[in-house]
């Protein structure tokens, strides 16, 4: 098992929780644009429908998911940003 | 170990973990490391929206697909006709149409994106209000938000100029919106996109 403190430090962390679809991605997208290539989201968000969205966006996006962890309500994803 | 990406046409290869893996793939207390694979650029990205209604629940959802997809690098247009011109009518557009019948369509429908009925329960207008409070409780961006923030996002907003003729809306009547224009131009966008969308 992966422990958390092997990640990579994240350079943004993204706290979505108690927002709803869309507003969880939104707050990732403006993240991961803020962020220079290479570096690492985070984002957590109590919307179980992350756990689905957080996947797809990367599909979309062509950025990469490097870690996840649920802990009760709250899902976190880690982004690792690959293109501009 | 890197992580192969499968050719399109075959199933997808079982997820290769790097170092040992949780026991249950499906356990999402643990972490673990995801293959997020690039995916094969799409030949026709992106998404068209005819925003035809003007009832706040089937905007709001036209607005979280747009917002949504603009979020996801998606080009995206809105294209407002009929009743979703209420949506970028100005809450102070002017109540004189340059006919009596255009004037009536006006008070009857003053349209104003703060100002959209319910498809259903909207009970002369207090079901929007009750709505909206539910909304306001689970921080749900509300329509001249979603409008904003859609604009913010570079999503493209057309105006039917047909349907604003009708309605006896001028450009001075409507928000400021990206273009106004009629059927070619939504269809030229409709082609070039995999997603087009009426509601």
């Amino acid at each position: 098992m992966t422990e958390i403190a092997e990640l990579p430090r994240a350079a943004i962390v993204v706290d979505a929780t108690g927002l709803l679809c869309p507003m969880p991605i939104v707050k990732l997208a403006e993240a991961v644009k803020a962020a220079e290539v290479g570096q690492v989201i985070e984002v957590t968000a109590t919307d179980p429908g992350l756990l689905e969205d957080a996947p797809a966006w990367a599909r979309m996006t062509r950025h990469e998911i490097v870690g996840q962890y649920s802990k009760g309500d709250r899902h976190s994803f880690w982004f690792r940003k690959l293109h501009a | 170990m890197a992580i192969a990406t499968p050719p399109a046409s075959e199933a997808p290869a079982p997820l290769a973990l790097e170092g040992p893996g949780p026991s249950d793939p499906a356990d999402l207390t643990g972490l673990v490391p995801h293959a997020s694979a690039p995916a094969e650029p799409a030949t026709r990205d992106g998404v068209t929206i005819v925003v035809f209604s003007g009832e706040f629940d089937r905007v709001q959802a036209a607005f979280n697909i747009a917002v949504g997809a603009a979020s996801s690098g998606l080009p995206v247009t809105m294209f407002f006709t009929f009743w979703g011109l209420d949506v970028i009518t100005r809450p102070d557009a002017r109540r004189i149409g340059r006919d009596p019948l255009r004037t009536a369509f006006r008070i009857m429908k003053p349209g104003g994106a703060s100002r959209l009925p319910l498809t259903r329960f909207n009970f002369m207008g207090l079901g929007p209000r009750l709505m909206a409070r539910l909304m306001s409780e689970f921080k749900m961006p509300t329509v001249p938000e979603m409008l904003e923030l859609a604009r913010s996002l570079d999503v493209k907003l057309v105006a039917c100029t047909i349907t604003m003729g009708v309605m006896g809306l001028t450009k001075e009547d409507l928000v400021p919106v990206d273009s106004y224009a009629g059927v070619a131009t939504y269809l030229a966008d409709a082609q070039a996109r995999a997603t087009n969308l009426f509601i």
